[in-house]
């Protein structure tokens, strides 16, 4: 077992294997060798800790529709439900008002938090988990990729193309639709 | 704070394309001109083309990094829309292909060398195998040289047919179908190897025989699994394990191939319909036995398609299709996209045809299927594109069909018929023996 603390000094007590599927955590790891020591993540902060990490075997990547991991948390038993579902409910941040309810029902991450996922993704290094499938997940479509419009909905991207230029740019990426 | 993507450094955003597929970055492209400078980014495009040559989709011929993004924007279109050429033109009265590249491997030429029977150029491009009577060959393509040469563990065999898939750079795993005539009578088997293609150097993984002997056909490979067929059914093979599946169907013979994680299989059902079944490797485990081999087998237990769970089942457009013949392509774009082709016959207009469907395997969600395109075509030899390779008996002549074209079909010239012609799924690359006997691999613009 290793010890995390995470930003908010929250101390998780989490599995080798599972940590190790962070790059950073097992250099690290390699690095201090065999020790009792706690691994600071001071860019981590224990609510994304909890998403990122997850006991068992399995994919680490989360799920858009929030069927994903439970935590290893020394403060929090692992749940039968996802922890994502339990925390909608005492949610302090806002959803953005704009996604659609057919969205809000597919995210069920608010954005904010599907910000601060990527970024300890990204810090951590954890391959699996960053977030192609938001990108990628396909399956309330016909096939293939998610259409621009949602991506800009889901990632708050502000579209800053001519009418013109968008016009342009999706003829000439008509070939990837591939029908 | 906002929570804007534009706010994320350039380095986030290219670890989260590290990990997509072609569509899915070129749909993040189309969002802002942040995301579309950095989705056209030489290091994404290197990556995302990298990652198909380790799915065995893009061959290794060309050096990436000499490459303009454009260039390799255009690799990955020209898998989806075939070579240039091959597509008819609307007041071309004689269209003709171009070629881009012919490359020949030649040889020894004397009146010991065997004729080539039939010839498969590996995904990466750079080896050929090829069978004669007597054995199996490997050439490499840029070199034009002999690198290995199959040995059976028995004497006097000839090779009926084989499969192989490249595992990682310059290496292969091989499987081949045999006959030997022995002093109490002919024996059929199959033996698998690994090969390391650019010493030579191999390793036995398997040699198995069913327990009347019957002949093996359409051998192939899919990481731990290989599919082969026999009179019975067809035998799923672990060959890590050297257990063994035999799917059968009471009425009719399976067709069965395999795809990452999953195998597939076609059989119609007892009311006639035709279907594909589409199952997870993790869910058969325990229909696997112990153990195959050479020795002598006693009864070999069959597995009927009925009793196999099924991740889904496809059905037939239309209750007059029947299908005969598939093919499998995973999508150059789409990680859990694959493109079916079925060769069938539909009844009531008592034609022959090949159809197309997609097929969708997400990782959390039911897999989908739909009928792309329904074509009358010569031959199952398609490519990705879906242009297939026609033999046109009447004035000996081949050409490119390409679906719902009008247009005269493109020619081209080959020299043997289509029993001894290869056409690679991708890059379109025709590859047959000559009369010559040497081995002729085409490119076309």
């Amino acid at each position: 077992m290793v010890l995390l603390v995470t930003s908010d000094n929250e101390q998780f007590q989490t599995e080798k294997d599972i940590v190790e599927r962070s790059v950073l955590i097992k250099n690290m790891l390699e690095d201090v060798g065999e020790s009792d020591q706690p691994i600071p993540l001071p860019n981590v902060s224990s609510s994304v800790l909890k998403k990122v990490t997850q006991p068992s075997t399995g994919p680490t990547e989360i799920d858009v529709r929030g069927r994903y991991l439970s935590t290893a948390s020394t403060t929090v038993e692992s749940p039968s439900r996802p922890p994502i579902l339990e925390q909608s409910q005492d949610e302090t941040r806002k959803r953005t008002t704009d996604i659609s309810e057919w969205d809000q029902k597919f995210i069920t991450v608010d954005q904010e938090m599907l910000f601060e996922i990527i970024l300890a993704a990204n810090y951590l290094d954890i391959k699996s988990l960053l977030c192609r499938r938001w990108l990628q997940d396909g399956s309330q479509h016909d096939q293939g990729a998610r259409p621009p419009e949602e991506i800009r909905k889901l990632f708050n991207i502000v579209n800053d193309f001519t009418p013109e230029e968008e016009a342009q740019i999706k003829k000439e990426n008509e070939w990837a639709e591939d029908r | 704070m906002a929570w804007l993507l534009s706010n994320m450094a350039p380095d986030v955003i290219f670890s989260i394309f590290a990990y997509c597929d072609i569509s899915s970055v070129i749909s993040a492209s189309q969002t802002c001109r942040y995301l579309h400078n950095l989705a056209f980014d030489k290091s994404v495009w290197l990556g995302l083309l990298d990652s198909l040559r380790h799915r065995s989709i893009l061959d290794r011929t060309i050096n990436l990094e000499t490459l303009s993004v454009v260039e390799m924007i255009g690799i990955a279109r020209g898998m989806i829309t075939g070579p240039r050429t091959w597509t008819p033109r609307e007041h071309d009265r004689n269209p003709i292909v171009a070629i881009s590249k012919t490359i020949t491997l030649h040889r020894a030429r004397d009146v010991e060398t065997p004729a080539v029977d039939s010839v498969k150029l590996l995904p990466s491009g750079c080896y050929v195998l090829f069978s004669t009577q007597e054995t199996l060959e490997c050439w490499n393509v840029a070199h034009d040289r002999l690198v290995w040469m199959h040995t059976s563990a028995v004497e006097h065999t000839t090779v009926v047919d084989f499969g192989a898939e490249e595992t990682d750079t310059d290496s292969a795993n091989i499987i081949i179908c045999l006959h030997a005539d022995l002093s109490n009578g002919p024996m059929h088997f199959i033996e698998m190897v690994h090969v390391d293609l650019r010493t030579g150097t191999y390793d036995y993984l398997l040699a198995a025989r069913t327990p009347d002997s019957e002949p093996f056909y359409q051998p192939v490979i899919c990481k731990a699994l290989a599919a082969v067929r026999v009179n019975l059914g067809y035998i799923v093979i672990n060959w890590k394990t050297r257990s063994y599946l035999i799917v059968h169907s009471p009425d009719s013979l399976p067709q069965t191939t395999l795809i990452p994680q999953h195998i597939i299989v076609l059989a119609p059902s007892v009311s006639g319909e035709h279907q594909i079944h589409l199952i997870s490797n993790d869910t058969i485990g325990t229909y696997f036995s112990p153990t195959i081999g050479l020795e002598d087998p006693a009864e070999f237990r069959m597995v009927s398609v009925e009793e196999l769970p099924k991740l889904h089942t496809f059905h037939a457009s239309s209750p007059e299709q029947s299908f005969e013949d598939m093919q499998i392509h995973a999508s150059p774009i789409r990680d859990a996209d694959y493109r079916v082709w079925i060769w069938g016959w539909n009844h009531r207009a008592n034609e022959h045809g090949l159809r197309s469907y997609q097929l969708s395997i997400p990782i959390d969600g039911a897999p989908k299927w739909r009928l792309r395109s329904q074509a009358l075509l010569g031959t199952p030899l398609v490519s990705y594109s879906g242009h297939a390779l026609c033999y046109e008996a009447s004035r000996r002549w081949w050409t490119i069909c390409s679906p719902g074209s009008s247009a005269p079909n493109p020619r081209l010239r080959l020299f043997r018929n289509p029993d001894f012609v290869d056409l690679a799924t991708y890059s379109g690359a025709v590859t047959c023996p000559t009369v010559e006997s040497t081995i002729m691999i085409r490119y076309y613009k």
